[in-house]
């Protein structure tokens, strides 16, 4: 198959704002204490449910949901940080 | 119009939980599901961004295209800033040699210091005593010296200072 040239390169527009959007999400989580990015990735990345979650952290699903809620508002206010400073 | 009894922590915990099991689950949020007026609703969009991210990242070969389309265009606005710069901005921004090792600017200064002090201290002793009418000029040749010594000192410990601080 013959390589493409540059311009040839049939790339959507939306998919720089897109990678830079997931940049940002990535950039923010690894900004997470470690109990928030972890709760996230376990439910996001591997894909287990709160109460396989609570399990692995010896809590109660409601403890895990809580914790769910503070990391995710974590990671909101570090994105809306990040969304500050762009616009500036 | 009765304002919304604001939710409880559990309510609201739960909540989000749900909301995020039917996004993970493929659901597409409906317009009920993410109310404007709701308090979860900053949060809910930031689920919905983290399973952009995480569960609908480009495929390789897009990223590969992107990266090199990026690397490009950061070479054409690159272009002019990345050349070599001259040798006197190079000096004047204070070189190498002398930035990466602090103690050498001194080290140098006190080195040609004494050097001007091995050149200028014979060569004054020996006109000074033969030429007396030329006595008040050696002692300006002694000023000019040590005046140039202490300006070169001055110049290297600028040139070695930590620009850092």
């Amino acid at each position: 198959m013959p390589l493409q040239s540059d311009e040839s390169m049939d790339i959507p527009d939306n998919s720089y704002q897109d990678v830079e959007g997931q940049i940002l999400v990535r950039k923010a989580l690894s900004e997470l204490p470690a109990q928030y990015r972890e709760i996230i990735l376990m439910r996001f990345a591997e894909d287990l449910p709160f109460n396989e979650i609570a399990k692995l952290n010896h809590s109660h699903p409601e403890a895990a949901k809580s914790l769910f809620r503070r990391a995710i508002s974590a990671l909101n206010q570090k994105l809306e940080q990040q969304d500050a400073r762009e616009t500036i | 119009m009765p304002e919304k009894p604001s939710k409880s922590n559990l309510q609201l915990d739960n909540e989000l939980a749900d909301f995020t099991d039917r996004i993970l689950s493929d659901q597409s949020p409906d317009a009920a599901t993410i109310d404007p007026s709701d308090e979860l609703q900053a949060l809910k969009n930031t689920v919905l961004r983290l399973k952009a991210t995480i569960k609908h990242a480009p495929d390789e070969v897009t990223m590969q295209q992107i990266e090199k389309k990026l690397v490009n265009e950061w070479h054409k606005n690159q272009g002019s800033m990345a050349k070599k710069p001259a040798i006197w901005k190079q000096l004047l921004s204070g070189s190498a040699f002398l930035s990466n090792q602090p103690w050498r600017g001194p080290a140098l200064a006190f080195l040609l210091l004494v050097f001007f002090l091995i050149i200028a201290l014979p060569f004054s002793q020996l006109i000074a005593p033969n030429i007396q009418a030329t006595a008040g000029t050696t002692g300006q040749y002694q000023i000019v010296l040590f005046i140039v010594a202490v300006v070169l000192v001055i110049g290297l410990l600028w040139f070695s200072r930590d620009k850092n601080r």
